[in-house]
This record gives C-alpha cells, structure tokens and sequence, in this order.
C-alpha cells in the first residue's frame, strides 16, 4: 500500500490550471522521480501533498486513508518532509538552530536542549558526509553547505515521506554522491521518497519509478527500468530533443575582447589569468566555491580586485557595474531572484531596466516603446505565457530566465558572463537558451559560461578553464574537453573536491 | 572525520554561551567614555547619587525599550507604545482615585487592557496584512483619544505607588530592579525557549518560517502583547514617579522605544540582535542626557541627540541585512 497518495487533484491560479486532475501513489521503501518541464507542476504538486497549499478539489490519502493537511505543521507531524529548491533558511541563525527550527528538543523547564540539538546536528551532518560547524551562523556558509542544511533539516524526527526539489542545483561532485547514498539508506529503512530532478541522468541513476508532468497533467507513470533517456523526454516536452545543445562551429580567431592578468581579490580569487575573444563561448568549470563567481563579479566590478589588470577590447579597464554597461558587458547572476530580477516589476519593467535612457524622451519613459521592446523580446526568445505587464515572479524558472538575457542581451555587446545560466530551468527552455547561447556568439560576442552543470560545458564551450580553490588549474580545447578531464583538474592533487 | 565532528559540538566557543558583540563592546567603550568626560567635568558626576539618578531615569525606557525590541526581532515595528503608556497612566489613575487599596484589581485590569491593545495590533497586522508602521500610527491615535477622554486633565494617583518609583531595595532603585528582572526573563525567553528562536525565524523570514510549520500569526501577536504590556507597566510606574496620571505622559515615547533598540544593534528588518543591546544603549543615552544636563545643556537638544542617535545607528546597521 502507498504511503501517501492523492487522486483527482486540482488546483488553478488566476489565469493558470496549475494542476489538473493529477493522482500519484507514492510506496515506501521506494523513490519515485517527479519530473516535468517548468512550469507543469511538480511544486504546486509537492505544496498541495506537503500542506503548503489546499487543493481545489481531489483528495489525499496516507495509508489508505483519506486525511486532510491544513498545514506545513500538521504534515509534518505526520513526518511528511520537503527539501525546498529555494533554501528556506534563517541566516542569522546558527546551523544547529536552522535544523531543529519548529521541532526543538526541550529540557524539563521547556527551554531548548542545545546540547542535544548540536549534538544531533552535528550527527546528521557527518551522516550526510559535510563537516559543517553547528555553531556557525548559516550566512557564513557556501551555497553547497547550506543545501546540506536543508537536506539535514528533513531529516530530523520520523521521516516517512520525504520531498526533495531540485536538491542537487547548487551541490557537486562528492556531495551528490553522499546525498544519493543517504537517500538509498532512507530507502531501506522503508521511508517514501520523491526525487524531483532535471537531470534525467539523475533520475536513472537513483530512482526507482518515475511520474512525468506536463502543463498541470500527468502524462506517465512508469518504472524506471521500463523507460528510456529519449522517451522520458518525449513524455516531458511532447516532441524529442534530437540533440539539446546546438553543434558548435569552434570559433577562437576573433579579436580578444577581454584580458585578465594576475586578477586576484582578498580571498576567492588568486592571480587568474586567461583571455576571451569575440564570438568565443569559454566555460568556466570548478566546484561550488572555487572562485567561479568571484571571478565574474570582479570582471563586472561588483567587487574590486587587490592585483592584477583587466583589459577590454585591447585597453585597461576599470570595472564598476555603471562603466560595464557602458563597455558592452553583461552579467547574468547565479541568483536570479534576490540579485537579478525585479519579481514584484512586469516583464516590460525588468527587460527595459538598463537602458531606460533610451526609452526615454526628454527624461520621461515612454511607455509605448518600453511596452512595444518586451513584446518583441517575449516574441524572439518565446517566453511562454508572457504579457508584458505579468508580473515576472509569476512566471516560471525558465521564462525568467529568459527574461533576463532579455534584458542584457542588446547591451552586452562586448561579452557577456553567464553564471549557472540554466539552473533550475527544465529541460526544454533549457534547450532554447543554449540556442540563444549559440547564436549570441555567432554574432561575435564573447561569452563567459560558468556552470556546475558539467556536461552543460562540455556541450556548450569552446574552450574550458576549470577553477580550483581561486586559481586556475588548467585549460582544456577541442576533443580534450570531457567531463573526466574537468572532474580530474576541479579536484585533483588530494583535495577531496570539498569546497 | 568522527573525532572532528567530536570536537564541533565538545569544544564550546567562548561566544556561545556569553553572546558578546561587537556592539556590545563599542557601546561600553562609549559608556566608559561618557563617565570619564563627564567625571573630569564635574566632581558630582561620578557619584552614587548621580548614578543611582542615571538609573533611575533609564526605567522607563528600558521597560519600553524591551517590549520594542522583541517586536522589531520579528521585523515590526510598534509606534504604539507612547499612546499605551499614556492610556496606562490615564486608567490607573483614574480607576485607583488614590486609593492604595484598589490596586490589587487595578494593576491587573490595566495589564489586560493594554495586552489587548497589543493583541489588536498583532491581529491587525497578520490578519489584514496591515504594515505595522500604519498599523500602529492609526491605533495610536484612537488610544490617545481614548486616554484623553477618559481622563482629559491629569489626575492624582495613589501615593503608595510612589514606593514602587522611590523605594530602594539594596540600593538600587525598585523600578529598575523590576526592569532588570524583566530583561533577565526577556532574555531567557530569546535565547533559551523555543520561542524565542521561532521569533528570531519570523523576523529571518516570516514565509519560510510559516513553511516550517511555526505559527507565525501567534508569534506576531505575542510579540505586540508583550510591547503593550511592557509599555502598560511603564505606565503604572509613572504614576508612581510623577504622582499622577496624565493622558499625555507618554508622548514621544515611540522614538524613546526605538532609540536604544537600533543603537542596541537590532536590525529593523528583524531577526538579528537581543534586549543585551537595549540595556546598554538605554543606559547610554541616560547617561548622554544625564551629561548634557550636567552641561546646562536645554532638553530640547537631547531630542535633537536622540533623533540623531537613531539616523546613525540606522544608517551605521543597515549594511548588515
């Protein structure tokens, strides 16, 4: 019998069926993948069964029992745990206190055991494999720790479903490995697991069953052993992806258009140098934390660099953010929500945001133009179910996504820095923005692609520099670029590829 | 690896359990500073009797100082203090009409009275989704209405309260002995109950918080009970150290709140910071008004300092959220 299930559930937006009439039955001792292009409902899915958000119709059941959830409390207590895609963690909080928030272990007088709560802290961690301090403040943590954080946080007290979104976005390497097992062991223990993922090779890794989502419907339910790569795909986008990035005409002859010397900063770079030319795609490959976006945002002049020169275009270059704009380059953020979209500003406001000049007449913005630029560019780059007045944090992560090289992509005409540009973005739209990606270079401007995504470099780049602990650790060209040649220089000579 | 993460929970840092700042550190620098300017001013602004006057005046604000401090921990903020206090001071006085012996049901009911106040407020902002700023501003202004008509003029109020302004209990004065028990529990409350850390997780991120299964409608509405009823017993006390209650006393007690909780190092946008802060930066500020008497210094230029105080501390902060 499942642990939990649902049948008949429907909930709709204004304007938007977020799901329609979806049933899954989720059995213990397994792992079911959850799988979908954005936008088709896999967290709208995981709110209604968590208790985020009520369904419109449809009903739950646990054991066989139909039950209700008013609320993320009540779920929990019937040990229904969800590792969320955007970390919901308390930065001024320490780890230990992140972890147990909501569910702390008291003494008698009814304060807070701390001793109990670190201590057990502390053991989760090391059972995932992170050393991660439990007195730290999480704002003091990388992005790879303070998704262990999250996944640590599910774990306490009696799990008997457990909902992970995308929980390998931000992690790499080793951490996958040691979340994998972690999840194989729950497995065992008979806990209920649902694995959501973008990357099917994940899904076929790990997983046992499979659901496929598509606008709002289920469109399969299938054993893992039964499906194939390709057909997996057909179920998501209607249509196969013969090939999801474009085929490359290697293009390394253009003039260099940016030149680092030496470019070092207090602590995450260290003396990089490397050179990028026009309509050359370079990919920048490293773990979480080897000094990937540091590098990108002393180039923009978010930060300042301590040595080193940067040359643009052939002349010395003082990056601020206002003379980079200026200069033709662009830069995409890894954290679209918080550092590059304006969420609660329509989709003509975020795309026009960086050259409200030219909008402009005698200083007012006329409104017709700014309107009339988003229409063309939610036409160019298809952002679907797109008006120029919706508000972008409605849209998906994908369309977002589009949204912003909207925004940059008639500015950047020098180069443009691409950070993690397709995370969190399905699979179809991710295949738009590679072709986007594609032809942005063929027209002669020199693209930065930084990613954790290895095979999305190794598809992607020209060129690959591969970052560790802030310094480059080598380069690699043409056939010489694959994923074992990348691993190898992100974590070689005895470090453990932590951090 | 296992001995290492032995180690991370054995080896207790020094800071975790004395949680001393930064903050902390430089505001006991200023108040060492203070005392030292003010020692070679004047002979008679070192003594006992002069101190015990500093701590005297740091009563009030401390008490409302407290309450402002765990609303603005969960990212509100309550301008309705300076009303309450004067409701308080209009009720008590009025209810109790010199009579020591009514005090037994008048101190309670004028408690419960203005815990609904806070209640109101609490429900108020998480029920109707009303910014705390204009949330507060507007009962504000019915409460003072209220203390206005309910006593228009200021009205005499039982002498004994003055014993609870007046009297020393091992030297020190009862009102701020009685804050100080106030902070200790406050205290206990942020950092050793679940609550507090629940409050501290509002503050962070109050739709995360929700996510987490925290009842953060409660916690808001506890949040703004307990500023009401700190700022209830401000009330009384005033009473007893001015010998009446007047429906204007607590005018401009809104910025008086807020003044020591940002000096204190609480961040507005909530979720970072403790009473610690308060207390120190409550007793800095009398110290500083307390000098600038001293110095012959008109009052109204400690309101010029305090508003000071607060664009400084706010703007000296903000970088750090």
């Amino acid at each position: 019998m499942s642990t939990l299930s649902c049948e008949g559930i429907c909930k709709s937006y204004p304007g938007v069926q977020s799901l329609d009439n979806v049933g899954i039955e989720i059995a213990p001792g397994s792992i079911h993948a959850l799988v979908g292009e954005n936008g088709a409902g896999k967290s709208t899915l995981v709110a209604v069964l968590s208790g985020a958000i009520q369904p419109d119709t449809g009903i739950l059941y646990m054991d066989g029992h139909p039950i209700e959830h008013p609320s993320t409390r009540a779920a929990k207590d019937a040990g229904i745990h969800v590792v969320h895609q955007e970390l919901m963690l308390f930065s001024d909080m320490t780890v230990a206190e992140n972890i147990f928030l909501g569910e702390e272990p008291k003494t008698w007088l009814g304060m807070m055991d701390r001793a109990e709560m670190r201590r057990r802290s502390a053991t989760i961690l090391s059972d995932l494999g992170t050393k991660i301090d439990v007195d730290q403040k999480v704002r003091n943590l990388s992005v790879a720790d303070q998704q262990m954080v999250e996944v640590a946080r599910a774990l306490v007290g009696e799990v008997r479903v457990l909902f992970l979104d995308e929980p390998t976005a931000v992690i790499s390497g080793r951490e996958v490995k040691l979340l994998f097992d972690q999840l194989t062991q729950l497995k065992k223990q008979g806990v209920a697991i649902v694995y959501i993922s973008h990357r099917l090779d994940e899904v076929f890794k790990i997983a046992d069953e499979v659901t496929v989502l598509k606008d709002g419907r289920r469109t399969g339910h299938k054993m893992v052993t039964e499906v194939t790569h390709d057909g997996l795909v057909a179920m998501m986008v209607g249509r196969e992806i013969s090939d999801l990035y474009p085929t490359r005409f290697s293009n390394s002859t253009g003039p260099v258009v940016l030149n680092l010397d030496g470019l070092s900063d207090q602590k995450m770079v260290k003396s990089v140098t490397l050179q990028l030319r026009a309509g050359e795609i370079l990919g920048i490959a490293g773990m979480v934390g080897s000094g990937r976006s540091a590098l990108a945002e002393l180039i923009f002049g978010l930060s300042q660099a301590t040595a080193g020169s940067i040359e643009v275009n052939g002349h010395p270059f003082d990056p601020a953010p206002a003379q980079s704009i200026s200069a033709g380059i662009g830069f995409l953020t890894e954290d679209r929500k918080r550092q590059g979209l304006m969420l609660n500003l329509s989709v003509a406001a975020n795309i026009s945001a960086p050259r409200l000049k030219m909008l402009s007449s005698w200083n007012v913005i006329q409104i017709e133009a700014e309107q009339a630029l988003a229409a063309s560019e939610i036409d160019t780059l298809s952002i679907a179910g797109s008006q120029p007045a919706t508000r972008v944090g409605n849209l998906s992560g994908g369309n977002q996504q589009k949204v912003l090289i909207a925004r940059w992509r008639h500015i950047s005409r020098t180069l443009i820095i691409l950070d993690e540009p397709t995370r969190g973005v399905d699979i179809g739209a991710r295949s738009e923005i590679y072709k986007l990606i594609h032809d942005y270079a063929q027209s002669g401007v020199g693209i930065l692609l930084i990613s954790s995504d290895m095979q999305e470099i190794v598809g992607m780049s020209d060129r690959v520099i591969v970052m560790r602990e802030g310094q480059v650790s080598g380069e690699l060209k043409g056939s010489d670029i694959s994923e074992e040649t990348i691993a190898h220089l992100a974590t070689q000579s005895g470090s453990e590829g932590k951090i | 690896m296992s001995m290492d993460a032995e180690m991370s929970f054995t080896a207790k840092p020094f800071r975790h359990w004395f949680p001393i700042s930064l903050v902390h550190c430089g505001l006991l620098i200023l108040i060492l500073v203070l005392i030292g300017v003010g020692a070679a001013y004047s002979d008679r602004f070192a003594t006992t009797s002069n101190i015990v006057n500093v701590i005297r005046a740091t009563v009030v604000p401390l008490l409302i100082g407290i309450g402002q401090t765990v609303v603005v921990l969960t990212a509100a903020i309550d301008l309705s203090i300076g009303a309450v206090v004067s409701l308080s001071g209009a009720l008590t006085a009025t209810l109790a009409e010199q009579d020591a012996t009514r005090l037994w049901w008048v101190i309670p009911l004028v408690m419960v009275i203005c815990m609904s106040v806070g209640l109101v407020n609490g429900l108020i902002v998480t029920q109707f989704r009303v910014h705390p700023i204009i949330c507060t501003l507007g009962t504000s202004a019915i409460i003072q209405g209220c203390a206005l008509l309910i006593a228009p003029v200021p009205k005499p109020g039982p002498t004994q309260l003055e014993n609870l302004a007046f009297g020393d209990t091992l030297g020190l004065p009862n009102g701020a002995l009685l804050a100080l028990v106030l902070l200790a529990i406050t205290w206990l409350v942020l950092r050793k109950f679940p609550l507090g850390a629940h409050i501290y997780a509002v503050g962070g991120d109050e739709r995360a918080a929700r996510i987490m299964g925290i009842k953060t409608t409660s916690v808001i509405c506890m949040a703004f009970m307990f500023s009401a009823s700190c700022a209830g017993f401000a009330g009384i006390y005033m009473v007893g150290l001015l010998g009446s209650g007047s429906p204007i006393m607590g005018q401009g007690y809104a910025l008086t709140s807020i003044a020591p909780v940002v000096l204190g190092g609480t961040i507005l946008a909530g979720g970072s910071g403790g009473v610690g802060g308060t207390l120190l930066a409550v007793f800095l500020i009398a110290l500083l008004n307390n000098l600038l008497n001293f110095l012959q210094v008109s009052t109204f230029y400690q309101w010029v300092v305090q508003g000071a105080i607060i664009l400084i501390a706010v703007s000296t902060f903000s970088h750090r959220k």
